[in-house]
């Protein structure tokens, strides 16, 4: 029995998988022997969908893997990827650990803050930017180096920012820089100007 | 090294023993040597997050220590190992612990519930170093309620996890977690989804500083100002074991006690709540007696006399065969033992049984005819540690919630369950667990296709190899029994139940498999004598244990004490036995002119509420005997004020048969009249000028303990968990009629009408503190809701009996399409409405688009 | 010189055609496991192998690679192999080239581990900012279980290996290797209690296998060329092959060096890393990770420490995973204290009270002083947490974090009451830290 004592008092719409993404959740889940491994690939399908995870989202994971919201809630907050408030169409990851700092992730930080006219740990009111802080991003070789959306940007200065910058805004395509240039042919289809699309489709 | 064998180890220098597997940390307190530990509970699965019970291993076992040190609560006793948690090391890693803990915790003791009983503040004082270094601000969470019963502080909360795994582990729900990481850690619920568990109110105990404290209790006393006692719950037939807490008389709250054969270290919060009811506004405070239609408060002496004038002309004019008394199993035994004792040889009358509701005597006679006595054929250890169960019309989180930990503890051990009810009952498992929902009418068709299947497995060539030699006792009948069984065709069975026949091959290869450690619970749910005939026959073939899931809290301890018109040995049985249907119909037709009435309601109790009050409208001398103002008040000549358990000691028996010694926690409470209820018999009888020897409680003991030699041996002993009094079985076969239920009548829904332990009965109507709990609903599923366009929550009603039925529905996809539930004796002081328990056909009428 | 020196896992390096499977293939790939399983050698045969070539774990514990795989029982019923390739470790950046570049080559090592272990089911964990590494590992594994490297019956023997990409979701402890099991069970990434053993309850309860990329890495070329050759790399037998230096931070030629082990810090710095940049002086290395203890610049050119996993041991370093983070005189130490302790804080699980509360205090003390608002206490508890956070709890997060400011307070303490007493950072530092 369901007890209620509080009205539930989210007002989000109810969550679903889209046909595709349902697709490929039920391929992710034959991956392992125990159904409850396919949480956090579950997850990311969610939030690649929605843009972010919402309660309801976490209500409807609740009911599939059999467990309680709280127990989805605990491992959302866990993981620093998984979010549940929006971010911007650009969301912009900047290294600030250790190697990425020592050659200037601060000033590049106050560079895109001011360029991009968002606040750190903030998404910009048009939902266009945001801009998070994050630990080291695995590529110290190239510091300061950063993500946005999916794609990483290594040895960046504000000067090499500005020309990204201004081709996101106008739309047009930005290919990775440093290591990841050498896959440029495998993830061509999946980075994040396809990520984008996915998101604008969802808020139109 | 056998898995029996005890581990010796030395631990300080002293020479401790261990059981295998067994941790050092409980061999440690078990031997009453402390170590600081806050994560670490003997009922938990261990987690060694709080790293407060470090010790040195300076000998593992083998000859070499372990370098680091070692969590005490992680790490098993081995043979020959030297620990010691007393070293410098150790204490220099305890005080590093406890600084680390207290870093964030707020300096807020003064005005914190726990205080005086915090392990923390405790532990503090012992481990820890005085001084602060903190220069920092302590972490502040957002504040959050998360339910009626448990005020949480959280900023106190040290992340010992015990709630959590309280949720998960023993409860099922899941309810508490986690969220972040590193110091951010915030333990707690998920938004707005409050905790609702029945047991939930166990992590105030179990949280080792005030993080969780009751609500309830908040501020209302501290403990070093309050006494307490440890009785068991009288609450429902399980018995737990709990400590109640009061102060100048007035009951405070209640925490949970240990008994590690009942109910371990948890109870359900009607116990924690329950206590309210004892300061209820309704409490009935003195005699009363109707004059000119009436009740008119009077003294204990004219009220006695006044019964006392009155039997003493009722006996002379029809004799014994006109008294009837009812009541008896929610009264301790040695009150049992004097009411049927007054009857018997006072009043001379053999009408005088515990068994208002038909389930009850259903359930008592089942046992007697098929295995010749009833209750003591399984404990609650035994279905702990049951590899397989089988729930029959038991639905333990509404009915019994301790009876659904210890089956989630046996299922958390391997044991699969199988339940057979008329809806999916939630047990909070996700696997080992199957339901079988018969269609209702057709449970007997379904017992019998198990019982064929089985004994097809089981006596494979048929009776032929079946000699009496192998047939053990009571297996009288079995030949007639698998006669009629193999009589019936099989198809017969599967086209009846609507069942497919591999669920049902599987249920028997189970039951078969697992025979030596199965256990039965058979629940309030079944009230039909054949059903549990059958289901008895069944246990019978199996040889296993069970257990009667009785919803009285003393139904067993009453029955024992002969109050039922049985007879026993040392009564003679007079005249035909009548059960409460048939006390009522006497009363209606004269041949009965008084009742006495023993802490009941049969006016909400008893199904057949139209017969019972036509019954007690008529000229019949009513006596109520009650804690509170209940339904049946109204049609009394005489009320008499009883005492609750926890203002009278004595002794209950509980589903186990396991007796228990209760104290009395605090005097009658104010402007209370109170007289034990032991007593009152004894003097009505003197009234009577029929003597009945009652001094003391000591001397009633001593003579149950005569009269019934197994009593003997509970009644005396010192143990404080009780003791279980299991009975041989005898008995024989017996054959049931077959005949499926009451034919569905067509259109109409059948309102099931189910025990709640929050919801159920007079006393927890009155417990104030348990009108928190969540209100009484109708429940239907969701299919019948959407085609008669009902919303969820919203009200609906039925009329039955002249009486209104109205209530809020819930949603509930556990019941199928047809069946309305809704708690059986609902009555709720405040709102004023209340339902028979039983069962009724109902219409509901289409809502178009009313909201 | 640099050029003469042999590369192992890096030898594909030059050309990314190798993310192919044909490229591989004609370049000597799947040859080691094709051979041992065609040859049939046994899973005893191969650890040997691997024990005599003392290949070392190259995640940050430089546990034997071979003694590892022999701690599994030898039951009945699934064991798995799970590959760490969460590259948390800041400073590191080493798994994520082996992934991009030669992705065929983790595969093949894979497939040995599992025939060594009998492992038919691997769960390669990426951490999942990684999304082009996940996508060519991905790419890659369609490659081999289309050829039917990878699969049921592989190279028509009795051996089985399915191997799946599992995406991690932003946490470092999950590089531990139980923090890793629990997350791939789709749980919080809390590290387990030991005993038991990954190796005798890992994933799912079952036994376990846990190894770096860059360990399984080295397998092909090991079973290849033989364990001889490989132990003959490096400084000695138990310090053998080569590393892979992850340099990044004050050095003119930041980048992935892969040296054979027993290279001195000031030989990767100065002559492989093209040295300091400005021509500046240096002040500290961190030799393998954040969690690596600090190197002065004393020990790097006048001690003239080794990079190899006993030396650093010896010197009261670690050779961890093998992130080389240079810091120039112009560094604030004091920063950098504060900022890996802040990481240690953001990252700790938060179940162990040591390490929740321990990490979370020491980065606010470090902090205070940095912002000049320290005081002389604050030296002397920072002295009495290190021991209290070291060796007592689940994990070594707590260690970590204490191995890390432990070492830079007792190397660089003046800077420390520098900052208490001046009240503000004395260097003016040009890297906010
Ligand atoms: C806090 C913490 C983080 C770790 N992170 C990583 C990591 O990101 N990648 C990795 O390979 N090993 C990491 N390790 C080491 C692993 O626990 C483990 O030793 C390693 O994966 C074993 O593989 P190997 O024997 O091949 O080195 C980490 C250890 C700790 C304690
Ligand atoms: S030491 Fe820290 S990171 Fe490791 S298990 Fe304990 S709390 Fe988690
Ligand atoms: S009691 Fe052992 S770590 Fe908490």
């Amino acid at each position: 029995m369901v007890f209620a004592y509080f009205p539930n008092s989210s007002d989000e719409e109810d969550f679903e998988f889209s046909d595709k993404n349902r697709k490929e959740l039920e391929r992710v889940v034959k991956k392992y022997p125990v159904k409850r491994s396919a949480l956090i690939p579950a997850l990311i399908l969610v939030q690649k969908q929605e843009g972010k995870i919402s309660s309801k989202a976490m209500q409807y994971l609740a009911s599939y893997f059999k467990t309680s919201a709280m127990e989805i809630w605990s491992v959302v907050s866990f993981y620093t990827m998984l979010k549940t408030n929006d971010l911007g169409k650009f969301h912009f990851q900047v290294c600030d650990n250790l190697s990425c700092a020592l050659l200037g992730a601060g000033k590049l930080i106050d560079f895109l803050e001011k360029r991009l006219d968002c606040p750190t740990g903030k998404t910009r009111s048009d939902k266009k930017f945001s801009i998070e802080r994050v630990e080291c991003l695995g590529a110290c070789g190239g510091a300061p180096c950063l993500i946005i959306n999916t794609d990483y940007f290594e040895n960046i200065t504000a000067e090499i920012l500005e020309p990204i910058i201004t081709s996101l805004e106008k739309g047009e395509a930005v290919i990775p820089r440093g290591a990841d240039e050498v896959a440029l042919n495998i993830i061509k289809d999946s980075s994040f100007i396809s990520v984008e699309n996915d998101v604008s489709d969802n808020s139109e | 090294m056998s898995q029996e064998s005890e581990i010796n180890f030395l631990f300080n220098g002293k020479e401790l023993k261990a059981k295998h597997g067994q941790p050092i940390i409980q061999a440690a307190l078990d031997a009453e040597i402390h170590i600081p530990h806050f994560c670490y509970h003997k009922n938990l699965s261990v987690v060694g997050q709080c790293r407060a019970c470090l010790v040195e291993i300076t000998d593992a076992g083998n000859g070499k220590p372990i370098p680091k040190l070692q969590p005490s609560c992680a790490t098993f006793a081995s043979e020959g190992m030297v620990v010691s948690s007393e070293t410098p090391r150790v204490d220099e890693a305890q005080k590093g612990v406890f600084e680390f803990l207290l870093k964030n915790h707020p300096l807020d003791c003064p005005v914190c519930d726990q205080g005086g009983e915090c392990p923390l503040q405790d532990q503090t004082m012992s481990y820890a170093n005085a001084i602060s270094r903190t220069q920092e601000l302590r972490r502040i969470f957002p504040k959050k309620e998360i339910s009626p019963f448990i005020k949480p502080e959280m900023n106190r909360c040290v992340h010992c996890t015990r709630c959590i795994r309280f949720t998960s582990e023993i409860d099922g729900g899941e309810e508490f977690g986690w969220a972040f990481r590193g110091d951010k850690t915030e333990v707690g619920i998920y938004e707005d989804l409050p905790l609702s568990s029945i047991v939930s109110g166990n992590v105030i105990d179990i949280c080792p500083v005030g993080a969780l404290t009751d609500n309830k209790y908040r501020f209302t006393s501290r403990v070093w100002e309050m006494e307490h006692t440890d009785t068991s719950c009288t609450l429902c037939s399980i018995g737990c074991k709990q400590r109640v807490w009061s102060q100048e008389g007035i009951l405070k709250r209640v925490t949970a006690s240990e008994n590690s054969e009942v109910n371990d270290t948890w109870i359900c919060d009607v116990a924690r709540y329950g206590w309210s009811g004892v300061h209820a506004d309704n409490r009935i405070s003195k005699p009363m007696v109707k004059v000119d239609g009436v009740l008119k408060e009077v003294d204990w002496d004219e009220a006695i006399q006044h019964i006392a004038n009155k039997y003493v002309s009722l006996k002379q004019i029809s004799g014994g065969v006109s008294f009837a008394g009812l009541g008896g199993s929610h009264s301790s035994n040695e009150v049992s033992y004097q009411f049927q004792k007054f009857f018997h040889t006072v009043l001379e009358s053999d009408q005088v049984d515990c068994r208002i509701h038909p389930r009850d005597y259903s359930q008592t006679d089942a046992q007697i005819s098929v295995f010749g006595c009833a209750g003591g054929f399984a404990t609650l250890s035994d279905l702990s540690n049951s590899d397989h169960i089988v729930l029959y019309g038991s639905d333990p989180f509404q009915e019994h919630p301790i009876l659904a930990l210890q089956i989630r503890k046996a299922h958390s051990k391997g044991a699969y369950i199988d339940s057979i009810n008329p809806r999916k009952i939630d047990l909070r498992l996700n696997n080992r667990v199957s339901h079988f929902i018969p269609l209702i009418g057709m449970e007997i068709v379904f017992i019998k296709a198990i019982q064929k299947i089985v004994s097809r497995k089981l006596f494979p060539d048929g009776m032929s190899n079946f000699s009496k030699e192998n047939n053990p006792k009571g297996f009288d009948g079995l030949e007639d029994f698998l006669e009629i069984l193999s009589a019936d065709s099989f198809e017969h069975f599967f086209e009846e139940t609507d069942m497919e026949m591999s669920l049902l091959e599987d249920i028997a290869t189970r039951l078969i498999s697992n025979k030596d450690k199965l256990t039965f619970v058979i629940g309030p749910f079944i009230t039909d004598i054949s059903l549990n005939i059958e289901i008895l026959n069944l246990a019978k073939i199996l040889e296993c244990g069970f257990l009667y899931a009785s919803v009285p809290p003393n139904l067993q301890g009453a029955f024992d004490m002969v109050v039922s018109p049985r007879g026993k040995d040392h009564y003679e049985k007079n005249f035909e036995v009548r059960n409460s249907d048939q006390v009522f119909e006497s009363v209606l037709a004269g041949d009965i002119s008084s009742l006495y009435l023993m802490n009941c309601d049969p006016i909400s109790e008893h199904p057949n509420g139209k017969l019972v009050r036509e019954a007690m409208e008529s000229s019949c001398f009513v006596v109520v005997h009650a804690t509170h103002m209940n339904a049946t008040i109204p049609f009394a000549d005489v009320v008499l004020p009883a005492l609750t358990s926890y203002e009278e000691s004595g002794s209950y028996t509980n589903i186990e048969r396991r007796t228990l010694m209760n104290k009395r926690a605090i005097k009658p409470s104010n402007g209370l009249s109170g007289k034990e209820n032991w007593k009152v018999f004894a003097e009505i009888a003197k009234a009577m000028e029929i003597p009945m020897r009652s001094n003391s409680l000591a001397q009633i003991q001593t003579e149950i303990s005569e009269f019934f030699d197994d009593y003997k041996l509970a009644l005396t002993s010192s143990n404080s968990n009780g003791v279980c009094l299991p009975q041989e079985k005898e008995g024989k076969f017996v054959v049931s009629k077959i005949s499926t239920l009451e034919q569905e009548k067509k259109d109409s829904f059948k309102l099931i009408l189910t025990p709640h332990l929050p919801l159920s009965g007079i006393y927890v109507s009155s417990a104030f503190h348990l009108w928190d709990m969540p209100d009484a609903c109708i429940r239907m599923s969701g299919l019948d809701c959407d085609n008669f366009g009902i919303l969820n929550g919203s009200e609906i009603e039925f009329k039955i009996e002249e009486k209104t039925l109205k209530l809020p529905v819930e949603i509930d996809d556990s019941i199928p399409a047809g069946l309305i539930f809704a708690p059986e004796g609902f009555l709720k002081i405040h709102n004023d409405s209340f339902l028979n328990m039983g069962e009724y056909f109902v219409l509901l009428e289409e809502k178009k688009e009313n909201s | 010189m640099s050029s003469t020196l042999e590369k192992i896992v890096t030898s594909r390096f030059d050309d990314s055609t190798y993310q192919h499977i044909d490229a591989y293939e004609k370049s000597a790939g799947y040859q080691a496991i094709r051979s041992i399983v065609d040859k049939g050698v046994t899973s005893e045969e191969v650890i040997e192998i691997v024990k005599t070539s003392g290949l070392r774990g190259r995640g940050g514990a430089g546990f034997p690679c071979g003694l590892k795989w022999s701690f599994v029982p030898k039951v009945n019923g699934p064991k798995y192999l799970a590959v760490n390739a969460d590259e948390g470790e800041p400073g590191t950046f080493k798994d994520r080239e082996l992934m991009l570049r030669d992705p065929h080559q983790l595969i093949e090592g894979i497939l040995i581990a599992s025939y060594a272990v009998g492992i038919e089911k691997a769960y390669i964990y990426i951490r999942g900012e990684y999304s082009a590494p996940i996508l060519v590992v991905e790419k890659a594994l369609q490659e081999a279980y289309e050829k039917g490297y990878v699969g049921k019956n592989i190279f028509g023997s009795s051996f089985n290996c399915n191997i799946y990409v599992h995406s991690g979701a932003g946490a470092y402890i999950c590089g531990e290797e139980t923090g890793l099991l629990e997350s791939l069970e789709g749980k919080r990434g809390h590290p387990r209690l030991k005993p038991p053993f990954p190796a005798v309850e890992g994933l799912y309860g079952r036994p376990t296998v846990i190894n770096n990329v860059e360990t399984l890495c080295n397998l092909p070329h090991i079973i290849n060329k033989g364990a001889d050759w490989f132990s003959q790399i490096g400084i000695n037998e138990k310090n053998s092959g080569t590393r892979m230096y992850c340099v990044s931070g004050h050095v003119n030629k930041p980048g992935l060096y892969e040296l054979p082990l027993g290279l001195t810090c000031e030989e990767i710095i100065e002559e492989h890393s093209g040295g300091i940049i400005d021509g500046k002086k240096l002040k500290a290395v961190i030799p393998g990770g954040a969690s690596a203890p600090v190197l002065t610049s004393k020990e790097v050119y006048e001690d003239k420490i080794k990079m190899d996993f006993d030396s650093l041991a010896a010197a009261g370093s670690m050779g961890g995973s093998g992130g080389v983070v240079v810091m120039d005189e112009s560094t604030c130490m004091v920063q950098v204290a504060a900022r890996l302790s802040r990481f240690f804080e953001h990252e700790s699980c938060g179940q162990c009270s040591v390490c929740r509360e321990g990490t979370g205090w020491v980065s606010e003390i470090i902090s205070r002083i940095e912002r000049g608002k320290g005081v002389k206490e604050d030296i002397s508890t920072l002295k009495s947490i290190d021991p209290n956070m070291r060796g007592n709890t689940i994990c070594v997060l707590s260690d970590a974090c204490a191995m890390m400011f432990g070492a830079i307070l007792n190397k660089f303490q003046d800077e420390f009451e520098d900052h208490i007493n001046k009240k503000c950072c004395p260097l003016n530092s040009p890297y906010s830290v």
